[in-house]
């Protein structure tokens, strides 16, 4: 883990988490989450959208998006794949929190980038055994 | 594919709202009826058939439902301002579990976003195929809809 | 060592570095199970219905019975020992299906969700849980190492 990994642009120390889901309870319901997982979190970021989440991203540099599918202006779909062909977002990884949806769609996701795929409802356990198996005990980003 | 029944959407309605918002529901033994305002929320979806899932529920459960997912108390100022956002999420979450269920995870599918309206009762008649509907513990209705577009011709 | 035996509706809170509580017969009740390793005090709590809305003075007499009273008081009395909330680990057992019961039927179930409820509400987290199915579960905990085990017939596994 390399001395800036886990230190957003700000210089805060700790994890920088993006949510984006249109729902603002589903937001909040990450962000509580992601506050049981044991980890340092610095900033839990918001986005409503995958345009929004883009926006974030330009200003703040994330170690972790947790990203919903279904979306107005930009779906999860597109932000995985506008993300994996950007070399500045792509090593980002990206866990989608959705609704259980078909097989193929889960499987085009895994292929775009996403690191992992979390079927609403989610229980806090499983969110924070999949944030932890990615980002590590202490926060390192595990490949 | 058979048509859909009123015990598949109870069965989708009771598990959702009691694995995404603890709250337990039983197939209504009476008739429901709802008084004052209510949230109705309705979804699309895009699959083998088309079609929209309509949600009614009173306001206080909305509140309920948002206070359970949020981790607050009923009480809470938040629990109400968030009763609508909730009951969308709900009813997002009911769709996807309805096209997986009755659809399967092999065909594509698309969900549309919720839309959440505050509305006067007695409610408009609408088109639907089959309904579900529920009381919670309290008492109170819960009522789900589906609208599922014709079959294509044999 | 010292076994303790934690009944149906009981709840039992310890130091004693010695003792094993254990619970036996879940079915569709549920076993918390609460350790504090830095202090060594462990807990453990088998209830066996979600509310105790309906039945006040039923949950006066015995809070173990029922998840909303139980639970909060499991904590309590962890409290009462110096315990912190940040430092216990929560595991869970039972919630089983014996009939192919649904809906009202379904206890486990219930009982799982309301579990669920509080502790999301109380922002805790279930470090291991062993739940569901149609299997009877004896649950034990051993205080000096905070090791837990769930025997299911003869196979006893840790959680």
């Amino acid at each position: 883990m390399s001395a800036e990994q886990g230190q957003g642009r700000e210089g805060k120390m700790g994890l920088q988490m993006l949510v984006v889901d249109d729902s603002p309870v589903t937001r909040k319901m990450v962000r509580r989450a992601i506050g049981l997982c044991g980890l340092e979190v610095a900033e839990v970021h918001e986005a409503g959208n995958g345009a929004e989440a883009l926006t974030q991203l330009a200003s703040h540099r994330v170690d972790l998006v947790l990203a919903d599918i279904n979306m107005p202006v930009m779906n999860g779909v597109e932000l995985v794949e506008r993300m994996a062909r950007d070399p500045g977002l792509a090593a980002i990884p990206v866990v989608i929190v959705a609704t259980p949806m078909s097989e193929e769609r889960v499987e085009r996701l895994l292929d775009t980038g996403a690191r992992a795929y979390l079927a609403k409802p989610f229980r806090p356990e499983a969110l924070r055994d999949v944030v932890v198996q990615i980002l590590g005990p202490k926060g390192a980003v595990h490949v | 594919m058979s048509e859909p029944t009123s015990e598949l959407l109870s069965n989708v309605l009771g598990e959702v709202l009691q694995d995404a918002a603890f709250v337990f529901a039983e197939p209504a033994e009476d008739e429901i009826t709802f008084e004052g305002e209510v949230l109705r929320s309705t979804i699309a979806f895009e699959s083998v058939r088309g079609g929209a899932l309509r949600l009614v529920t009173p306001t206080r459960v909305a509140a309920e439902i948002a206070a359970n997912m949020l981790g607050i108390d009923p009480s809470d100022p938040e629990a109400e301002s968030q009763g609508r956002a909730a009951v969308s999420e709900i009813l997002n979450v009911i769709g996807g579990a309805f096209i997986t269920r009755y659809f399967g995870t092999q065909v594509p599918s698309q969900l549309g976003l919720p839309v959440t309206d505050l509305v006067a009762t007695p409610l408009p008649v609408a088109r639907r195929t089959c309904a579900a509907a529920m009381r919670l513990e309290s008492g109170e209705p819960v009522l789900l809809e589906l609208d599922l577009e014709e079959g294509p011709a044999a | 060592m010292n076994l303790v035996t934690v009944g149906i509706g009981g709840l039992e809170v310890t130091g004693d570095r010695s003792a094993v509580l254990i619970t036996h017969g879940l079915g569709s009740c549920i076993a918390v199970i609460a350790y504090d390793p830095f202090r060594k005090v462990g807990g453990m709590l088998h209830f066996q219905l979600p509310t105790s809305t309906l039945s006040p003075e039923r949950a006066r007499e015995s809070p173990g019975t029922f998840a909303d009273t139980g639970i909060p008081m499991l904590f309590e009395r962890m409290y009462a020992l110096g315990c912190r909330k940040p430092d216990i680990i929560v595991k869970a057992a039972g919630g089983g299906n014996f009939h192919g019961d649904s809906g009202t039927f379904d206890i486990g179930k219930r009982n799982h969700t309301m579990m669920r409820k509080i502790f999301w509400k109380a922002q805790v987290l279930v470090r291991a849980e062993d739940v569901g199915g149609s299997r009877s579960r004896t649950a034990r905990l051993f205080v000096d190492s905070g090791n837990v085990t769930i025997q299911s017939g003869s196979e006893v596994a840790p959680l």
